[in-house]
């Protein structure tokens, strides 16, 4: 499959169960992506195409920089200062 | 591919407890499940007008999941109830993506709609098929599909 104008072939959403019911596929900013789909978590999505036999280099997937990843970690209030060390000290050493 | 198109809720047909038994899924890589339809209104707000036929664990996301479980490796189905003509033109439309024009499963039938609009764009604005192109491009049509796990699936 040629790369489309936005340079992404798909889009996997992985979505929270709260806000699962909603169409977030037709937001605008997707538009340009020929295809979105979604998943429950990145290790059964991974599942899914290892049973394929995908294989990433044919997919014009050259993996993602560690330097490019973002997060939001949003803990419950018991488990603010654990989120604190563990985003300050251990997330870098990944 | 499994396809599904019916009244009655699939997992109303085949309970949790059977389909994990049924070693058809095991085998099935596809499912296309279009099974939310409802003749008396057009959309049904869960949270407000709650069906006494209204069952947790037969909405779309736990369909999914469970298949999915089982081995389905892509699953495309329906956020919400519409009339069962309107299923009906959708279903047909994504078959014939699928089956007919080789499209991927996940992009069959936003092609579709991108196409439609490409066929409407140069008409005049009176014209009737403008009319109905409106009528049936309303969001409850056009984002109720969804695809779950690996969209680009080609039926062969």
């Amino acid at each position: 499959m040629p790369l489309p104008a936005s340079g992404i072939e798909s889009l996997i959403l992985i979505l929270d169960s709260k806000i699962e019911s909603l169409p977030l596929e037709s937001l605008q900013v997707f538009e340009k992506i020929p295809v979105v789909a979604r998943d429950f978590n990145l290790h059964m999505h991974l599942q899914r195409l290892k049973a394929l036999g995908h294989q990433a280099e044919l997919h014009n997937n050259r993996g993602v920089a560690k330097e490019s990843l973002s997060y939001i970690v949003d803990p419950p209030t018991s488990l603010v200062e654990e989120s604190k060390a563990f985003v300050g000290t251990e997330l870098p050493k990944l | 591919m499994f396809a599904y198109f019916s009244m009655t809720c699939l997992l109303h047909k085949f309970p949790p407890a059977l389909v994990t038994e049924l070693s058809i899924f095991n085998q099935c890589k596809a499912m296309i499940i279009f099974d939310r339809m409802n003749s008396y209104k057009t959309l049904v707000d869960r949270n407000v007008v709650t069906s006494r036929h209204f069952i947790p664990s037969e909405q779309p996301l736990q369909a999914a999941a469970l298949f999915s479980l089982c081995g389905v490796n892509t699953i495309v189905t329906n956020h919400w109830a519409t009339k069962p003509e309107d299923n009906l033109e959708m279903f047909d439309k994504l078959l014939r993506g699928v089956l007919t024009d080789g499209l991927y499963l996940g992009a069959s039938l936003k092609r579709h709609w991108e196409s439609y609009a490409l066929e409407v764009a140069d008409l005049e604005p009176d014209d009737p098929a403008v009319a109905t192109h409106q009528q049936k491009s309303k969001p409850l049509f056009r984002h109720n599909t969804c695809t779950y796990g690996v969209p680009l699936v080609r039926v062969v």
